[in-house]
């Protein structure tokens, strides 16, 4: 049996209930890709139904179908090319005469529409009783009932969806009225337009020209009469704004909500009922003058506990859990390159990036929950003012508050952003913040080289972190990102409980999309980088060096064996200055082994650009492997040291401060600046990468080396004048 | 009355007519006509207080208005008025009296607003200027007097303000929406029609965004955007 398919567009306002009416019609059958050439999401999922096969397509948010936002072209596009067989519009029942307006341009579009009266029982609390069979007949569509998060009406919207497919092309249309002066005007532009056969319906065209729509003037280009067409809708606007003494928008709108009005009257009763309304009295608690800012650092602080503190338990499981396979395989494969291969490169990658998902997770439930619950937008409403002022926005301050936690998952949190740019800034400016991940360096230099300062340096860091966001946020925000910005008017929706299944499927959602488009990337990349730290193998530098050290422990021994008997006192020095031989023996032999790999080239090679900021080569190399993680460039340190592994470092701290490597506190200083500032890791670029495009994580990575360096330069060079 | 001091007395001002009195002097004259209506005698203490300003100022300045024949004034005595003096705080005072009209009742601002706003102007209007603005006052109350409909029109419209100036818990109608662009395509779609009522919920902690809500929803915006929004308060 073949079974048929069906594709319907959902399509709704913001906080219409989209997502939870999406979920339940679809399940957890899901995918999500992007919409070609754009960074904004595609979800699909799937409905069978009395043999047919429903595919939902969910489409952006829209308070409209105007061509102002890219999430607004997007659902347009999809209507005029992809030629749905249905547009599902859900309405909020509750809300009905603004999210009708989104109906009409549906309406005008001439798309084929089926309206899900979706929250109808929050609709009945408020008094509202709608007569369904009158709305449907005055709207000319199919009007079902639903609520998504008590699944109910989900059937019935699924039975319409099939009748209506049954009966095509059984829908009437209907034309949005108005009046006789727009209606010649629009007559006469179909007309012109009727002539040349368009790809799309004329009257639509006609009154979005009226209205100056760019798109659709882009739209009319290949019609051979073009010109004329355009310049009679000029003298139609201007002509129509001088009869009705107001611009032309204006008043096309105001006869769109009069048509809904009316519709309204005839379909809706509401009877005043006493209304309690919650939202108003917890608003009044959230967004008081004198708690609502404490209460959203405690929030803020619990979600952040919550991610990186509680999701440590997890990442420690998965790490050991990571080393038990390692060992496992080391212990089945045997000893040699291939070895090397599976338990390093490959089973330490797929680590690396499974490290990420418990933060991921926790950080998902959170937001969503914050989001579901009405919470983010009343967040966004508080911090608006600070964030506007360096060109943000209200919701820009979650994502970066994670930061600090890790830039990962921050970087992704972004997505509660609507507007494109306000999300690229953003995410732009998150590497600033001082990730967890960089904070054993600061532990390390600062307890090195100013051990009484230490704390005081590690918040001059952070805080540094800080004030170059913010510089950077203006300073994009008046170059590269400069533009109209986008109006903040944001609805704040009234409090909901969600559903636990919204929640997690969100959750899923964002750790299932970060295993498939991250986590090949940073897995194909991290192996790539362990093959340039291990290659080419310098076996001839360890023979050589081996063979040192055995000959020196030999000659020790003979001297020791000598002076033992007569001098027990000599020996003993002869001792300890055979461990510092020894120790001067390891470490040349790494430095020289890691000298010979790739990335020791690498790193020898970039040298010579770090050298003015006072960093020693041991250094240099540590931050070219360091773009891998910053965890990477104490444990680089470690092994370029011949630090033995013990938990506070100290031997390595011993090492650093010895004057003969070279390190200064300013170089130290120098340096914790450049590894807070440089390219945060390869996860991060990644993340970049794929949430705002490859082109930005590009110039992300220029753009933090060289902050890095200048600031690091400058910071190096007036520290060795005070120190 | 709140007077203020200027920064420098001697610097008079070239564009009034009576130019040879500086805004300061001018206010000087002005209080001691106000007082003379209100008290028997004036003393150098009354004017103090009632500039709020020193009394060796107060001395040095009517030493000055002394010397151009506008006071009557000794050490220690009480302060009087030539008939000259009398004369140029009369046509200040008059100034000032129909400014403050002016403000008050065609423009529809506050008392206190209206008399600030006077206390500025009335130094700085040629004669032609306020004479010309007299009569338009004048015939504005005769037009009132009538009963004329443009009257109760010039009322609504000065009734008019910007949604940011509705303060915390008021009601205002949406007059019409000002600009073009992304902000009032967004407001239009969002039902910000004339004629509907916004109820401005409350300012944020740090005065911006605004809190409102309209048609049963609940909506933030910013101060800035806010201004495009004028409405007439409930």
């Amino acid at each position: 049996m073949t079974k048929k398919s069906i594709t319907v567009g959902l399509i709704g306002n913001p906080n219409c209930g989209k997502t939870t009416l999406f979920n339940a019609l679809t399940g957890a059958r899901q995918k999500v890709a992007n919409w070609a050439g754009v960074t904004v999401e595609r979800r699909e999922g799937f409905s069978h139904h009395k043999g047919y096969t429903i595919k939902v397509v969910d489409l952006p948010g829209a308070y409209s179908l105007t061509s102002f936002s890219m999430e607004e072209l997007i659902t347009r596009q999809f209507i005029l090319n992809d030629k749905p067989d249905f547009i599902i519009n859900v309405v909020d029942a509750g809300n009905l005469e603004r999210n009708l307006y989104l109906t009409t341009q549906l309406i005008e579009i001439e798309a084929p529409v089926i309206i899900a009266l979706n929250m109808i029982d929050e609709a009945y609390d408020k008094g509202l009783t709608i007569n369904t069979e009158k709305l449907s007949e005055l709207f000319s569509m199919p009007v079902v009932p639903t609520v998504g998060t008590k699944n109910i009406g989900i059937q019935q919207l699924k039975d319409s969806i099939v009748d209506s497919y049954e009966k095509h092309p059984l829908q009437r249309k209907i034309v949005i009225p108005y009046g006789n002066d727009i209606e010649q005007a629009i007559q006469t532009l179909q007309n012109l337009i009727e002539n040349h056969k368009p790809e799309y319906p004329s009257r639509w065209l006609a009154i979005n020209l009226i209205e100056g729509d760019s798109d659709a003037e882009k739209k009319i280009q290949s019609l051979p009469n073009a010109d004329a067409i355009v310049k009679t809708s000029y003298s139609i606007r201007n002509k129509l704004s001088q009869t009705f003494n107001d611009d032309i928008e204006t008043v096309l709108s105001d006869m769109r909500y009069g048509f809904i009005s009316g519709a309204l009257k005839e379909a809706v009763r509401k009877k005043p009922v006493k209304r309690h309304d919650i939202t108003q009295k917890i608003d009044s608690i959230v967004l008081n003058r004198y708690i609502g800012f404490p209460l959203l650092f405690i929030m803020l602080f619990i979600l952040f506990h919550l991610t990186f503190i509680l999701g440590q338990y997890p990442q420690q499981l998965i790490e050991s859990g990571v080393q038990w396979i390692s060992n496992l395989f080391a212990n089945i494969i045997p000893g040699g390159q291939l070895q090397n291969l599976i338990v390093q490169g490959i089973i330490g990658g797929v680590g690396s990036v499974i490290v990420f998902l418990p933060n991921i997770l926790i950080l998902f439930l959170g937001i969503s929950f914050m989001e579901d619950t009405g919470y983010m937008a009343r967040s966004a409403f508080l911090m608006d003012k600070i964030m506007h002022g360096l060109g943000l926005h209200g919701k820009s301050f979650i994502p970066l508050v994670m930061g600090f936690g890790c830039n990962v998952p921050a970087i992704m949190a972004t997505r509660s952003l609507e507007n494109k740019r306000d999300r690229i800034l953003t995410v732009l400016i998150n590497p600033f913040m001082s990730c967890s991940a960089r904070l054993p360096v600061y532990i390390l230099f600062a307890g090195t080289f100013f051990p009484n300062h230490a704390g005081l340096i590690i918040l001059f860091i952070y805080a540094l972190g800080i004030f170059l966001a913010f510089i950077s946020a203006k300073l994009f925000n008046n170059t590269i990102l400069k533009g109209e910005s986008m109006p903040f008017v944001m609805e704040l929706p009234p409090y909901r409980m969600p559903t636990v299944k919204t929640i997690l499927i969100h959750m899923w959602d964002r750790a299932s999309s970060y295993l498939r488009k991250m986590g090949g990337i940073i897995l194909a990349f991290s192996i790539v980088i362990w093959v340039l730290s291990e290659y080419p193998k310098p076996q001839h530098i360890e023979q050589k060096y081996d063979a040192l050290i055995e000959q020196t422990r030999l000659e020790f021994n003979r001297a020791i064996v000598t002076v033992q008997k007569e001098n027990p006192e000599k020996a003993k020095i002869l001792h300890d200055k055979y461990n510092l031989a020894l120790d001067d023996l390891e470490i040349q032999k790494r430095q020289e082994m890691i000298k010979y790999t790739f990335i020791g080239k690498i790193g020898t090679f970039i040298y010579p650009v770090l050298q003015p900021l006072g960093f020693n080569w041991q250094m240099g190399v540590s931050l070219t492997t360091g773009f891998v993680a910053k965890e990477v460039v104490v444990s680089t340190m470690g092994v370029l040291y011949h630090a033995s592994d013990d938990e506070s470092n100290q031997n390595l701290s011993k090492k650093l401060i010895n004057p003969r490597y070279g390190i200064t506190p300013a170089s130290a200083l120098a340096f914790m600046i450049f590894v807070m500032i440089y390219i945060p890791c390869l996860a991060t670029v990644t993340a970049i990468a794929r949430e705002i495009g490859t082109r930005w994580a590009l110039f992300s990575i220029v753009y933090q080396i060289f902050v890095a360096w200048i600031v690091s330069f400058g910071f190096y060079h007036v520290a060795r004048l005070i120190l | 009355m709140r007077m203020r001091r200027r920064g420098n007395p001697f610097n008079f001002n070239q564009t009034n007519d009576n130019s040879f009195l500086s805004p300061n002097m001018e206010d000087y004259m002005e209080n001691i006509a106000l007082l003379l209506k209100e008290n028997d005698v004036v003393r150098v203490k009354d004017i103090a207080k009632k500039l709020n300003i020193k009394m060796p100022s107060v001395t040095a300045a009517l030493q000055k208005l002394k010397e151009k024949g506008l006071v009557d004034y000794e050490k220690y005595g009480h302060v009087q008025l030539t008939s000259k003096g009398k004369e140029i705080a009369d046509t200040i005072y008059e100034k000032h009296s129909f400014l403050t009209e002016f403000f008050k009742n065609i423009l529809s601002m506050d008392q206190k607003s209206a008399e600030d706003q006077a206390c500025k102007l009335e130094h700085h209007l040629s004669n032609d200027a306020s004479i010309r603005m007299q009569r338009f006052v004048e015939f504005y109350k005769q037009e009132q007097h009538d009963g004329q409909t443009w009257i109760n029109r010039l009322d609504s419209a000065m009734e008019e303000m910007p949604l940011s100036l509705i303060k915390e818990g008021q009601q205002a109608e949406i007059v019409r929406i000002l600009g073009s662009g992304p902000l009032k395509k967004r407001l239009l779609e969002m039902g910000f029609r004339k004629g509907e009522t916004i109820h401005v919920i409350k300012y944020a902690p740090l005065k911006d965004p605004i809190e409102i809500s309209i048609k049963d929803f609940l909506l933030s915006i910013r101060v800035e955007e806010a201004n495009y929004i004028i409405v007439k308060p409930l």
